[in-house]
């Protein structure tokens, strides 16, 4: 009730304000799981409906508002990019419950840890579009962040490979996870960049 | 016989009908080859060839066009992402071609008509675009094909990896549903690109 007396312009930027802390509870969750080594899918799953739900009243939003506070195409695109970052981190997830893939490597977790900081940095630059306050070192940091995965998943893939006893199965199945836990990192990046170019056309 | 003239709108709208026949066509040619468990790969790369005409007189038409129905982000986005849709297609049928796959299994077949399906919304889609007005129910039973194919794959890989110990057996499925899978997931973004054209122009 008291929603509809905030101005439409407000709302948006709660909404996006939303989103980011969504993501960074996601890849916190996922960073716990892995470093724990026991699933929290379902628990993935249900931050991954509420995040579809805010996304949806991101879009909704932006076809009844007449005077958007950012262009049209730049709220669609970054609703859309916080989103696939909790797709992805689902995903993740979901796969290491499906491949049953046994104990979670260390290249893993310090991945899980990178996208849990990750995933504070997108939510600082999620609320700060009001304003763009400060938006500079989170950005930064984000980068340096997947850098630094790159650097993991590299290394991960190279153990892997070197790894004589393991199966082909596995083989395969680790692969794709360090393929999908780089990709959740490369859409934080996404996101930074995209929130990047919305600071400079709106500064 | 009367002429009419083909104002370059109505043009655009032409050009995307005939990229959403050739997807529908596509998917529909790649889900037989998959229940006969016979290669129709020639005829795929035929299609495949005739969508990359489509999509560059699109982006020529936008070249040359001085006003645009839409703007013009959103038609090149929504003739690339179903040019994507076939270029995928293409691949998954060229896939089983070079592994040189011969028992097409359950859920791939079942897969491969989940996508024919798909192709025929978005033809739908497609047909009558202008006015947008109805698209609603083609996007929403395309989400639900997607819904479908991703618990198909799931648990079709799943029970790849419990039971296959073959390492090249793993390798060619784990390839075929990945591509099966994002040739869905593709049917979806171009289904999402339609969505966001709708809104912006409402």
């Amino acid at each position: 009730m008291l929603l509809s007396l905030i101005p439409r312009e407000l709302r948006f930027y709660e909404l996006f304000k939303r989103q980011g802390e969504l993501v960074s509870q996601t890849l916190d969750e996922l960073c716990r799981s892995l470093v724990e080594g026991r699933s929290r899918h379902s628990h993935l799953r249900d931050l991954e409906h509420e995040c579809d739900e805010i996304t949806h009243d991101l879009y909704n939003l932006t076809n009844l508002t007449f005077t958007t506070p950012m262009d049209r195409d730049d709220i669609l695109t970054l609703a859309h990019s916080l989103d696939q970052i909790v797709d992805l981190a689902e995903e993740v997830s979901d796969r290491i419950d499906l491949y049953d893939v046994g104990a979670i490597t260390d290249p893993a977790k310090q991945l899980g840890e990178c996208l849990a900081q990750a995933g504070r940095e997108v939510a600082k630059a999620a609320a700060s579009l009001d304003d763009f306050r400060g938006l500079d070192p989170v950005l930064q940091e984000v980068h340096r962040l997947e850098n630094e995965g790159d650097a993991i998943t590299r290394r991960a893939l190279h153990e892997l490979l070197d790894e004589n006893h393991r199966t082909a199965a596995d083989l395969i199945k680790w692969k794709d996870v360090y393929a999908l836990l780089e990709s959740t990192l490369d859409e934080c990046e996404e996101v930074a960049e995209i929130i990047e170019t919305i600071a400079i056309k709106n500064a | 016989m009367r002429i009419t003239p083909v104002t370059p709108g109505r043009r655009f709208y032409e050009l995307f009908r005939t990229q959403g026949k050739l997807v529908s066509e596509t998917l529909t040619e790649l889900s037989k080859s998959l229940l006969e468990g016979r290669s129709r790969h020639a005829r795929l790369r035929d299609l495949e060839h005739e969508c990359d005409e489509a999509t560059h007189q699109i982006h020529n038409l936008v070249n040359s066009a001085f006003v645009t129905p839409l703007d013009e982000e959103d038609i090149l986005l929504l003739a690339s992402s179903l040019d994507d849709v076939v270029d995928l297609a293409e691949e998954a049928g060229d896939k089983i071609d070079l592994y040189r796959i011969q028992n097409i299994s359950d859920p791939a077949r079942q897969m491969g008509e989940y996508l024919a399906r798909a192709g025929i919304e978005i033809a739908a889609a497609l047909d009558r675009f202008e006015g947008f007005a109805e698209l609603k129910p083609h996007r929403l039973e395309i989400h639900r094909l997607e819904n479908e194919g991703d618990r198909l794959t799931r648990a079709a890989i799943g029970d790849l990896f419990s039971r296959e110990k073959d390492a090249s057996e793993l390798m060619k499925w784990k390839d075929v549903y990945d591509l099966l899978e994002a040739t869905m997931d593709s049917c979806e973004r171009a289904a999402n690109v339609m969505e966001t054209i709708a809104i912006k122009n409402a």
